[in-house]
C-alpha cells in the first residue's frame, strides 16, 4: 500500500521574498508525491501571519485520525528555522516522514538530521528577507 | 601541493588534480554498471562503449536515469566530498557548500545533439564567480571527447579575459576563430579538474570512437555572494566548522 502524505504549503513569501502562488504550491507537492508514489491526503496551507508559528500543522495533526506517513513541506524556508526545525523533530518522534519539495530532500530518521539543521540555520541567516513581510502590515 | 591549488586556480581558472586512488571513480562506475544493466538490460565492461548499445536519441532519458540514481540520497555529492575535501577546503575555506545534485555529462561518438557551445557560466547563466566546477572523467578524455577551454592567462587582464564574451557569441560553435588558444583537456582516472565558474569552456561533437563519460559538480565557501543558485535550493552543507555551527545557533537564537 502507498504511504500517506499531508502536503504543507505556505500562504506567506518564502524568506528570500519569492512567493509562489498556492495552486502553484499544490500542483508541486502533487508532482512530488506521484514521483514518489505516495498517497497525497491534500495540502493545507499555513496561514499564520508570523514565520514562527504553524497552527494550521498543529491542528491537523491534533485532529488527524488517519494513518498519515509523512509530510511533504513545499519548503523549510516558509516559517522560522526554529519552527520548521522543531516540525522536523516532532514528526520524526511520530515515526513521520519529512519532504521538502523545493529543497528536494527527505528524513525518516532523528539520527540524520544535523546536517540538515545547519543548513536551515545558514540559509536562513544568508537571505535579506529574515520577518515575514505581512508582519508589518499594520 | 594543496598550498598551490588556489594560486594556480586563480591565475589559469583551471587545474588537474591526481587522487592518490581510485575509489570514488570505481564507486560511482559500478553505480552506472548496475543502473545499466538493471533498468537498461545494458551490460558493459567498459563505460566508453556505451554508443555501441544506444542510439542517439535513447540518450537524455539514459542519462537522466542514471543521474537519478546516482543522486539518490546524496550518493555521488557525498563520495565527492569525502575524497576532495582536503584539496577543497584549501582552496575555498572550511564552510563549503556543494551542489545537491551531480551532473552526468554523455557524449557519444559523432552525436551532435549533447553540445554544450563555448560559454561561461558565470556570463551566460546565474553562477557566481565565487563558485568553482569539479570536473570528473569517469573515461580517458583527450580531444574532442573532451571538454575545451581557454586559459585566463590568453588574455593580458581578466576584464579582457571576459569581454571576449561580444566575439565569441558571433559563433558560438567556433571559438577558434576566436582564439585559437582554446585547449582540450586530456586527462585520465584518478585525475580531476577544478576550474573557475568564469572561464570559456564547452565540448564539440565527439570524433573520437569512444564515449566520453563525465560528472560535473559545483562548490563554493559558504558564506561567499550567491547568485541565482542559492543555499538550500541548489546547495546543500557539505561541511562547517564546530565554531560556525555554534555561531549560527546564537544568530538564530538572537534574531529570534
Amino acid at each position: 500500500m502507498n504511504k500517506t502524505a499531508l502536503g504543507y504549503i505556505a500562504s506567506h513569501p518564502f524568506w528570500n521574498n519569492s512567493y509562489l502562488p498556492q495552486r502553484m504550491q499544490n500542483n508541486l507537492v502533487q508532482m512530488y508525491c506521484k514521483k514518489k508514489d505516495y498517497s497525497l491526503i491534500w495540502s493545507i496551507p499555513e496561514v499564520s501571519i508570523g514565520y514562527q508559528s504553524k497552527p494550521a500543522l498543529n491542528n491537523f495533526l491534533k485532529n488527524n485520525k488517519e494513518k498519515l506517513d509523512s509530510v511533504i513541506f513545499i519548503s523549510y524556508q516558509m516559517n522560522h528555522p526554529l519552527a520548521i526545525i522543531g516540525s522536523i523533530n516532532y514528526l520524526l518522534s511520530l515515526s513521520i516522514e519529512v519532504h521538502f519539495v523545493i529543497e528536494n530532500c527527505y528524513f525518516n530518521n532523528l539520527n540524520h538530521i544535523d546536517n540538515i539543521k545547519d543548513e536551515i540555520k545558514l540559509c536562513h541567516l544568508l537571505t535579506n528577507n529574515k520577518r515575514s513581510p505581512l508582519i508589518n502590515l499594520n | 601541493m594543496n598550498k598551490n591549488l588556489s594560486k594556480i586556480l586563480s591565475s589559469k581558472g583551471l587545474i588537474t588534480y591526481q587522487l592518490s586512488n581510485s575509489k570514488l571513480f570505481e564507486l560511482i562506475k559500478i553505480k552506472i554498471f548496475e543502473s545499466l544493466e538493471k533498468t537498461h538490460k545494458i551490460s558493459l565492461d567498459n563505460l566508453d562503449e556505451l554508443h555501441k548499445f544506444i542510439n542517439p536519441n535513447e540518450l537524455n532519458n539514459l542519462r537522466l536515469n542514471l543521474a537519478a540514481t546516482l543522486n539518490e540520497d546524496s550518493f555521488a555529492s557525498d563520495l565527492i566530498f569525502s575524497n576532495l575535501k582536503n584539496p577543497l577546503q584549501s582552496i575555498l575555506g572550511p564552510d563549503i557548500a556543494i551542489q545537491k545534485n551531480v551532473g552526468l555529462s554523455i557524449q557519444l561518438p559523432d552525436d551532435s545533439s549533447s553540445l554544450l557551445h563555448v560559454h561561461s557560466d558565470v556570463y551566460d547563466s546565474d553562477c557566481s564567480p565565487y563558485e568553482i566546477v569539479i570536473w570528473i572523467p569517469l573515461v580517458n578524455c583527450f580531444k574532442t571527447k573532451s571538454m575545451f577551454f581557454l586559459p585566463f592567462t590568453e588574455t593580458k587582464s581578466i576584464g579582457d579575459y571576459l569581454k571576449l564574451h561580444k566575439r565569441l557569441r558571433e559563433n558560438l560553435s567556433k571559438p577558434e576563430l576566436i582564439s585559437n588558444k582554446f585547449e582540450f583537456i586530456k586527462l585520465s582516472p584518478p585525475s580531476i579538474v577544478f576550474f573557475s565558474h568564469s572561464i570559456w569552456h564547452g565540448n564539440t561533437v565527439n570524433k573520437t570512437d569512444e564515449t566520453r563519460f563525465s560528472l560535473n559538480v559545483r562548490v563554493k565557501n559558504v558564506f561567499t555572494p550567491y547568485r541565482g543558485k542559492k543555499l538550500g535550493d541548489f546547495f546543500k552543507i557539505a561541511e562547517i566548522s564546530d565554531f560556525t555551527k555554534l555561531a549560527s545557533e546564537i544568530e538564530i537564537i538572537i534574531n529570534e
